[in-house]
């Protein structure tokens, strides 16, 4: 149970390290200066540079992930999970598409159009749609002290996204196409996770979790971006201009910190539940604001408050005592 | 009841499996048997087979029922906690599902 509470934590960790790489990627060459920033508009090319990215960012996932199961020795259990289609792969499926397309594209969107640090902690409500759907869907169970925890998480969800839209709306800078990317990414992650936690059940979660973010590798590079290339949209001279140094290093590092967030994430499931999971991982917003502005000196002081009571919240769930625990689930619910 | 269909398979399959044939097995036991079906000799793999068998307890297939020291260290190592394990009824439905749709597994469940 303790374990379970300490990958959440490092998953935040990770998790909000990822936001100093996954930001600094829209100002580098190539991507700042390819030529669909001409051909389109403001919003339909930032879209579509964030689509690349976040290609990118799966692909470099992919390749952290890769070594993990190597140093692991986790290749046949791939190899044996990977073949069955509806016990295990048909969950890992569903998790790329909701992880993949809908929640960190949405991120991606939401730090383009308002800013990393809305981007981080907007997301921070996402444990509520994967506890409602941990509780409905796989009859986990929910102390009222856990629910409690997570609804001061919501609140603190909320203050952030609120002053945020105040301070847009006051100053008309309101972007909807940013808001809409925030809301992508808390639904996305939510039914991620549940989804993730069903297919955990009979699965290793290194295992789950590389076969995850090779699937979404499939659905960007074999899918989506091909089918943008085919439609005449100039991507290449992102994909090709990867290869320059400091480029790469921050896309490598983008794969590394992300795919050891996804890692820790997908570990503390099985043991904590979704829902906790979910909370204590959250602390990532946190972490986010204080990474932002070591490395690059933005913040918002609403960002901080809501921070700190999506830190309290986190604590109820904490401090919860782990008796009663040994199961997620209660004996009678089959 | 066919036995035994699920050795190479993902190894929480094969671990549901055993609780389900053998009705309680120690997890040292769990961990010997899946070891050497797989060939797998070290330390390291042993000690993640012994975590499997903690997140299958976690998601309610199988419970802790009894518990000891490995005292001389023969069967997980000196002064580790030894769990005894049986399988829920969960564990039971959960296994039927399986046996019915993983690949090549025999349907007589």
């Amino acid at each position: 149970m303790k374990l379970g509470y300490v990958m959440a934590l490092l998953c935040a960790v990770f998790w909000g390290a990822w936001y100093i790489p996954g930001n600094l990627s829209f100002y580098l060459t190539p991507f700042v200066n390819m030529p669909i920033f001409d051909l389109y508009d403001y919003n339909a090319a930032g879209i579509l540079q964030a689509i690349l990215i976040t290609g990118l960012n799966a692909l470099f996932v992919v390749l952290a992930l890769l070594f993990w199961c190597a140093g692991l020795g986790k290749f046949k259990e791939m190899k044996r999970s990977i073949v069955e289609l509806r016990c295990c792969t048909k969950y890992y499926f569903a998790g790329a598409i909701f992880g993949g397309p809908i929640a960190i594209l949405g991120t991606y969107i939401a730090s383009y159009f308002i800013g990393p640090g809305f981007s981080a902690v907007s997301a921070l409500v996402y444990p509520v749609i994967g506890m409602a759907l941990s509780i409905i869907w796989l009859h986990q169970k929910m102390s009222k002290r856990a629910t409690a925890g997570l609804f001061v998480i919501l609140i603190g969800g909320i203050v952030i996204y609120s002053v945020q839209l105040y301070n847009d709306m006051t100053a008309g800078t309101a972007n909807v196409l940013g808001y809409l990317g925030g809301l992508m990414a808390i639904f996305g992650w939510g039914i991620e996770g549940a989804v993730a936690a069903k297919g955990l059940d009979v699965s290793e979660p290194d295992v789950a979790l590389t076969l995850r973010f090779v699937m979404e590798c499939c659905i960007w590079w074999i899918i989506i971006i091909p089918i943008l290339l085919l439609c005449g949209v100039p991507l290449l001279d992102g994909i090709t201009g990867i290869f320059e140094p400091t480029t790469f290093f921050v896309l490598l590092m983008m794969g590394i910190t992300f795919g050891l967030c996804y890692v820790t994430w997908y570990k503390s499931f099985p043991l904590i539940g979704v829902g906790r999971g979910q909370a204590i991982g959250s602390l990532y917003g946190l972490m986010a604001v204080v990474f932002l502005l070591v490395f690059t000196g933005a913040y918002q002081w609403s960002y901080i408050v809501g921070a700190v009571i999506c830190i309290l919240g986190t604590y109820v769930l904490f401090t919860e005592p782990s008796d009663g625990l040994e199961s997620l689930r209660g004996k009678k619910e089959e | 009841m066919t036995k035994n269909q699920m050795v190479c398979k993902p190894i929480k399959f094969r671990i549901i499996e055993l609780l389900m044939d053998d009705g309680e097995l120690w997890n040292y036991e769990i961990i010997d048997t899946v070891t050497k079906e797989n060939n797998q000799t070290s330390t390291f793999q042993r000690n993640d087979l012994n975590f499997d068998c903690i997140e299958v307890a976690a998601s309610g297939f199988i419970e802790a029922i009894d518990s000891a020291v490995d005292e001389d260290g023969s069967k997980l190592g000196k002064d580790r906690l030894l769990t005894k394990y049986k399988i829920t009824d969960l564990g039971k439905a959960e296994y039927k599902w399986l046996a019915a749709n993983a690949k090549g597994a025999k349907k007589e469940t």
